[in-house]
């Protein structure tokens, strides 16, 4: 088992990851921007899986390492995951997109409704540009991204997708490095789901209020 | 026919529910029953053969979350919104509602050719829906000692199904019967002749109270050389205290289990006992769908007839005075009179009663008392369960043709395959919450699928399976266990995800002869 930091990264990485640059820059060019003046010394310390994929772990706040993705075997796991989603959601919502496995599952999976990719370090996904061939996922219009810590911005991208319903599906591993910055996320989406479930469907949203009545009391 | 029955908590309640699906399975075969409860209830109806799914919402967790943190709010909005959504699309042919108004709402807004039981519309609020569930409702607020009728029968007959159609059921897999001896054996109890004996009960004022319970338990030790088992849920804890207070040293007699068990341990607790003498509370109907027999105490609001003991040969010592059943016990002006009317005395009496109808032994029957009743529960198919007052009987021969305990043969796990399928199934449950991202769901669960998997370990060597897989899996399975205990720690959801995945799913594979497995392997890996 080999470990890569990502200093030492080899000569096609950095391809990969400029053709990738290239590509987020046609499709959000503040976000590329963004990504291109960070410190190339990254907290992630990728490795190779023994099913030959990368994985990539961090300390937590407690000194233990924690993976991102499986150590053993990233892509089938991230097919498992993406077994479970109901392909029928008009939208999903992935919390935490790591390295990228779960995405490039998803679309495997022929799912051909709108994907908002939810990351909150910049840092993560400037290491899966270095590794994952992300450029067709950029050119892909049904495939928001949203990679900022700064969540005040997110409802209005919600609205401007101007989706009836949005499935949340955090990526757990991920997604448990920022614990409160994705509860505030999935807050953020609920409530948007919520104010418009109440004015599209008032009868069925009263009903729900009533239930939710009886259980309060 | 897609059939849905609503009914969230009170395990007593839910349990009544189980002969109204037995048959309504038999009268229509192709039907698929769906059943709407709590998370928190949802192992009642687990490897129940009359239903074909549980769904389930976390109740109290909801609760909690709409009183205390109201940011939640949205959220469950929309859990509730899409689950409610998702079956309404599935086009029920019928909606059984047996929980009033929350169910009503839900029976409203999910839909249904036919919606027996409550139901509610935005013009007309909540009401009956049909005649027998409207007879049922007159029938308690006006005289409820005019209803002879139990409610299992009630439910039967709300359904359109023959009562005395089905028993009262509940699941005790083999894994559990296991676990319960293992329990009872680390308390001292090894083949011992056990009664069980629930303390308290929901309300403190249906509750005899621990004076009583101690006479009772101090005479099957030293009279009748049983040992006792003490149950109730950890509230009940205090009245556990008084008794052990009142014996003064520890008991190796009194074997308590207060707040140690949940669903399948209690129940595999109540098969491995003798009887259970108890108050009108959910462990009485959980014995009931176990085939242990009842001695069951009913004084102020319960009301035998309509909440007794289900199925043949329980006895039931019925206070039957003038204010009887009560609505509010809290008002009582006599001194709860009915509750302190029943003496240790009768218990005793109703005790070698249903000692010599277990044994089958023809004797004459020495009960009688004005103001509490003894009777004998006797439930038969197409009729509905009646009470036979033993007062007046003066031969036990009258009662001899009643048959035993009409049991159902439980699932059966046979064995380790058996454990295997629910291991199996539990760690793809539990998958599917992480890639769901239920991680709390999802944290909660996990050590009790470690659990499962030490007991796992306990029952291998328990029962000598094979040497080699034997020590093989307990070389393969340490390692595994310890790593999750790391690993629920550190919150580390791909390690977790990968030993379902891999580590604990090697072991399934082993245990069911999925995976060849030879010798000359299990020797190499005992080697690394």
């Amino acid at each position: 088992m080999t470990i890569k930091k990502f200093m030492a990264s080899s000569e096609a990485s950095i391809d990969l990851y400029l053709h990738n640059l290239d590509a987020l820059h046609v499709r959000d060019g503040g976000l590329a921007g963004h990504i291109s003046k960070l410190d190339k010394h990254s907290r992630y310390i990728t490795e190779e899986t023994r099913s030959g994929s990368i994985t990539a772990k961090i300390r937590d706040q407690y000194g233990t390492f924690r993976y991102i993705h499986s150590s053993i075997d990233p892509i089938e796991e991230a097919t498992v995951w993406a077994s479970h989603v109901a392909l029928e959601a008009p939208a999903i919502a992935v919390l935490g997109f790591g390295l990228g496995y779960h995405l490039f599952a998803l679309r495997k999976r022929s799912y051909c409704g709108s994907i908002i990719v939810i990351e909150a370090d910049m840092q993560l996904f400037q290491s899966s540009m270095l590794y994952m061939n992300l450029a067709p996922t950029f050119q892909d219009s049904m495939v928001y991204w949203f990679v900022s810590k700064n969540l005040s911005t997110l409802n209005s991208l919600l609205c401007a997708i101007n989706i009836d319903n949005i499935s949340v599906l955090p990526f757990l591993p991920a997604s448990t490095l920022c614990p409160e910055y994705y509860e505030t996320t999935r807050s953020i989406i609920h409530e948007y789901l919520y104010e418009k479930r109440l004015f599209q469907h008032p009868s069925m949203s009263r009903g729900i209020l009533q239930l939710m009545k009886c259980l309060q009391h | 026919m897609n059939v849905l029955v609503i009914r969230m908590h009170r395990f007593g309640d839910i349990l009544q529910l189980t002969p109204m699906l037995q048959g309504f399975k038999k009268k229509y075969s192709d039907c698929r029953i769906t059943f709407f409860t709590s998370c928190e209830m949802s192992e009642l109806l687990t490897d129940n053969p009359d239903v074909d799914e549980i769904i389930s919402i976390p109740e109290k967790k909801y609760r909690y979350y709409l009183k205390n943190k109201t940011e939640y709010y949205a959220r469950i909005f929309n859990e509730m919104y899409e689950l409610i959504s998702g079956l309404k699309g599935r086009k029920f042919q019928m909606i059984i509602n047996r929980h009033y108004e929350f169910g009503g709402i839900l029976a409203h807004l999910i839909g249904a050719e036919k919606i027996f039981g409550q139901i509610f519309s935005p013009e007309c609020g909540s009401f009956l829906n049909d005649p027998i569930s409207t007879q049922l409702y007159d029938a308690i607020l006006t005289n409820r000692k005019i209803n002879r009728r139990n409610l299992v029968d009630w439910a039967c007959h709300i359904a359109g199904v023959p009562p005395g159609c089905g028993n009262m059921y509940f699941s005790v897999p083999e894994i559990d019967l296991f676990m319960a001896e293992s329990l009872l054996s680390e308390h001292g109890a090894n083949n011992d002749p056990l009664i069980a004996v629930q303390l308290g009960a929901a309300k403190s004022f249906r509750r005899w109270g621990a004076g009583n319970y101690f006479h009772i338990i101090k005479w099957l030790i030293e009279e009748k050389g049983k040992k006792v088992v003490l149950l109730g849920t950890e509230d009940e804890k205090g009245e556990a205290d008084k008794i052990h207070a009142r014996f003064g040293t520890s008991n190796q007699y009194v074997i308590d289990l207060i707040g140690k068990t949940d669903f399948k341990t209690l129940g595999a607790i109540l098969k491995k006992c003798q009887k259970l003498i108890t108050g009108d509370t959910g462990t009485m109907h959980m014995a009931s769908a176990v085939g242990t027999p009842v001695i069951a105490l009913f004084y102020g609001t319960a009301y035998p007839w309509e909440t007794g003991p289900y199925g043949t040969g329980h006895l039931v010592l019925y206070a039957d005075e003038k204010c009887a059943p009560c609505f509010h016990p809290e008002d009582c002006i006599s001194g709860h009179s009915c509750r302190n009317s029943i003496t240790p005395e009768h218990i005793r009496k109703a005790f070698d009663i249903s000692e010599a109808i277990r044994e089958n032994k023809i004797t004459n029957i020495d009960y009688y008392s004005e103001k509490v009743k003894l009777y004998l529960t006797y439930a038969k198919p197409d009729s509905d369960q009646t009470l036979v007052p033993i007062n007046g009987i003066s031969n036990i021969r009258d009662i001899r043709d009643f048959p035993d305990h009409p049991g159902r043969e439980d699932f059966k796990g046979e064995g380790i395959s058996g454990s295997m399928d629910n291991v199996y199934r539990k760690g793809n449950h539990l998958l599917r919450k992480l890639h769901r991202g239920d991680s709390e769901g999802f944290m909660d669960l996990f050590p009790e699928y470690v659990g499962q998997w030490i007991k796992l370990i306990s029952y291998i060597k328990e029962k000598h399976v094979d040497e080699n897989i034997s020590v093989f899996l307990i070389q393969c399975l340490i390692p595994a266990i310890n790593e999750a205990t790391r690993a629920m720690q550190a919150r580390d959801y791909s390690a977790l995800s990968d030993l379902i995945h891999y580590d604990f799913k090697r072991a399934i594979d082993i245990l069911t002869g999925t995976s060849p497995h030879t010798a000359h392997e299990c020797e190499r890996r005992m080697v690394q």
